[in-house]
């Protein structure tokens, strides 16, 4: 029988011989049950045509009760060898006559029956009476034995079977063989093909088509299936190209490991980064590599982002080179157990010894230059102390002896004004000027060095009253000098009012000293907002001016462009209002040409945006 | 107000001395001027004690003290003053060559009720003196003893 692994060819070929040799032995089947009926009507035809003629024969006999007549009838059966037993029953039904003649009694029936044959067992047996005219005279029994001619006949019906088969079956073979060819053979090429192409993953093989029956579009559909796989195959292998380009180019190293922390892939740059090739490492457990000081934090690291699949875990930890050397490595380490594409955990990491270094380094660099800021600011902070005390000791021990030098000059000038003689007076005024112009240097020091010292004290200042305050305090030194001003609007700034007031005193009075010469003096006070977001105040005068080759000059202490002859002063008020400023956060600076005039420009920030600065609004449309 | 109480300045220079006096006499400020040159000796007087110890009864209209002695100074002084209950209704007025900040600052703390920093300049300085003798001992009405 065929089964599911028997190649198709058989299997076909098994079909069609079962098929016709069932054919065959059903047709023959119906044809032997049909012989068989014929022949046994026959036969029993034959008894009665016999037993016909018997009878006939045997009627005269009979009529004059002549056994022997009837007996020698009977004998002449002899030729029918079928005939097993005949008898013959007078008209009272006694048994008169009987073939064979030595036949025992007990194989006949001891009466006579119903006339006609039938077949009992292998037998025909039947009765037929004897009648002469209208005239019963008896019957006769016949008894033939069909076992034989049944046998003859059945032997012939079983060979003429079989050879009918078997001319049958070769023929069927045979018809079979040529037919089942056109069937098997695409199949066949079919499967060929597939099994070339699993084999050799070749997908560019196809199938001839040599029919345009179901099997020519079954090749044909497994030739479209092949140029689809074929053309996806090279559509994966261009992506997986370009994504192994992408690892493998990538300067970072790129390493899967597998649950057990094996490695199962590494691209190419590990060896760019550790020295180690891929090949030599892929299996080995990726533990091994780590510092044995890092290597608890990995594991940590790695057991945790087992529970958290798909999150990036940053990871730092050290690795011996090749050479011997530790690295620090760096890397985001994901894992991907779960993805079907990857199944491992992926990590991408790189060098990053030179950036940990430099960390160190500025770390260091840090706790060094934090321990020398402690140092210097305690260092500046006793300078400071011995400042103050310094400054308190001029403040107060230097002014005593000058104030002595002046109270006692005066006293000796009132005291002996008319003994002295002009000079003697002369040279006891140098004395006490001497000392008052003294004393006024060492209070302008004195206010220099607390600007620099003393606390700022911010609160919201109000330019324009401030200006106005310092202009009243500035009227004496004016007097009755012609002076015209502009002033613009000026903001309310966030400011320490009293060192601002400073600021404000020294320029003005700077801007009233320098002009007192102009029949016309003008001062113009302004005020913007400058391209960096600050207040940028301006006072401009008409006044000596100053060659701007020493306007570098104009801010240093005891700096001064002009003698005391001409213009009074310490050479210290600038310098003040160059310390106010930049303890603000602001800049100054200055613009003159001699006998022209000079602006004094100074910046402040501007705090951030609260309900105190909308005053300023309107400035630059009046400029 | 029938007799002038003094004024007690309390001044280790001896030539600051001398010109305060200089400068209260040529002002014609007529009360008595007791000089203790050191902040131990003024309170001394203060207390009627040690060298002290046989002055007439009475505090002085105003103390003129410098800030600036060894020893006691002037803000132990002020401080020991406004401190006792006796005492603290006393004026004080402190004369000094210092502006500093923090003089200022902790005299006006302890109390003080002047503070003027002496001119450099003996015009400015005389005044300065006429003007605080005038006021102080004069013009201001002491409490009441």
């Amino acid at each position: 029988m065929p089964t599911t692994h028997t190649p198709i060819q058989r299997k076909l070929m098994v079909i069609i011989l079962l098929t016709a040799v069932t054919a065959l032995l059903a047709t023959r089947t119906g044809f032997f049950i049909y012989e068989y009926v014929t022949f046994r009507d026959a036969v029993r035809r034959q008894v009665a045509t016999v037993s016909h003629v018997i009878a006939a024969n045997s009627s005269a006999a009979l009529a004059f009760k002549n056994a022997e007549d009837a007996n020698e009838i009977l004998a002449a059966l002899r030729a029918e060898t079928h005939i097993a037993a005949a008898a013959l029953y007078d008209s009272s039904g006694a048994l008169f006559a009987r073939y064979p003649a030595d036949a025992p009694n007990n194989i006949f029936p001891s009466a006579p029956g119903l006339s006609g044959y039938r077949f009992e067992k292998l037998s025909v047996v039947g009765f037929e009476p004897v009648t002469q005219g209208d005239k019963f005279h008896g019957t006769l029994y016949l008894r033939l034995d069909a076992g034989v001619i049944l046998r003859e006949w059945l032997r012939d019906s079983i060979v003429i079977t079989v050879i009918v088969i078997a001319g049958a079956f070769i023929l069927a073979y045979l018809i079979s063989k040529r037919l089942q060819k056109q069937i098997s053979v695409p199949i066949l090429a079919l499967a060929e093909t597939a099994k070339a192409i699993s084999l050799r993953q070749d997908y560019t093989v196809r199938v001839p088509t040599r029919t345009g029956d179901e099997l020519g579009l079954l090749t044909d559909a497994f030739n479209q299936m092949l140029e689809r796989i074929h053309n996806q195959s090279l559509a994966l292998q261009e992506r997986e190209r370009r994504f192994r380009a992408l690892i493998e180019q990538s300067a970072d190293a790129i390493a899967v490991i597998d649950a057990e922390y094996n490695f199962t892939y590494l691209s190419p740059s590990i060896s760019s980064v550790i020295g180690f090739s891929a090949a030599e490492l892929i299996n080995s457990h990726s533990i091994d590599q780590v510092h044995p000081d890092d290597a608890p934090t990995v594991r940590d690291t790695l057991n945790r982002l087992r529970t958290e699949p798909g999150k990036p875990f940053r990871l730092v930890w050290r690795s011996q080179h090749k050479d011997g050397q530790w690295l620090w490595l760096e890397g985001m380490v994901t894992n991907l157990l779960s993805d079907p594409a990857v199944k491992g955990i992926v990590a991408n990491f790189r060098d990053v010894t030179e950036r940990i270094r430099a960390e160190a380094e500025v770390r260091k660099l840090n706790t060094t230059l934090e321990q020398r800021v402690v140092e210097r600011t305690a260092e500046l902070e006793s300078v400071n102390k011995e400042l103050e005390s310094f400054s308190y000791s001029v403040s107060h021990d230097l002014r005593a002896p000058l104030r002595h030098i002046t109270g006692f000059a005066d006293m000796l000038m009132n005291r002996s004004k008319a003994k002295l003689d002009e000079t003697s007076q002369r040279y006891l005024d140098i004395i006490s000027n001497s000392a008052k112009q003294m004393g006024v240097l060492i209070d302008d020091l004195l206010v220099f060095s607390r600007m620099g010292r003393a606390e700022l004290r911010h609160t919201q200042v109000d330019t324009a009253a401030l200006v106005d305050e310092v202009r009243q305090d500035l009227a004496t030194d004016i007097g009755s000098r012609r002076i015209t001003w502009h002033i613009d609007e000026l903001p309310i700034v966030h400011a320490d009012r009293a060192m601002l007031k400073q600021v404000w005193v020294n320029l003005l009075s700077n801007a009233v000293k320098y002009t007192r010469n102009r029949d016309e003096a003008a001062i113009t006070i302004r005020c913007r907002e400058n391209e960096q977001g600050m207040w940028e105040f301006s006072v401009a005068d008409n006044g000596a001016g100053f060659d701007m080759q020493y306007a570098g000059k104009l801010f240093g202490v005891f700096q001064r462009l002009h003698t005391a002859e001409e213009f009074e002063g310490t050479g210290v008020g600038l310098a003040n209002v160059q310390r106010i400023i930049i303890r603000h956060g602001g800049r100054v600076w200055a613009e003159g040409k001699v006998d022209i005039g000079a602006t004094f420009y100074f910046t402040l920030p501007i705090p951030e945006k609260s309900p105190h600065d909308n005053t300023k609004t309107d400035s630059a449309d009046r400029r | 107000m029938t007799t002038l109480r003094p004024i007690l300045l309390i001044e280790d220079n001896p030539n600051d001395v001398e010109l305060t006096v200089a400068a209260l006499k040529g002002n014609h400020v007529a009360n008595e001027i007791i000089v203790a040159r050191h902040g131990g000796e003024g309170l001394d007087y203060l207390y009627g004690r040690g060298k002290f110890a046989e002055r007439p009864l009475g505090l002085p209209a105003v103390v003129f003290l410098d800030l600036k002695m060894p020893k006691v100074d002037g803000l132990d002084v002020l401080r020991a003053v406004k401190q006792d209950p006796e005492l603290k209704t006393l004026p004080v007025v402190m004369l000094t060559s210092s502006r500093e900040e923090a003089d200022l600052i902790e005299s006006y703390k302890l109390g003080v009720n002047a503070y003027v920093v002496k001119p450099v300049g003996f015009e400015q300085f005389s005044d300065a003196i006429r003007q605080l003798g005038m006021f102080w001992a004069v013009f201001n009405e002491p409490p009441p003893q």
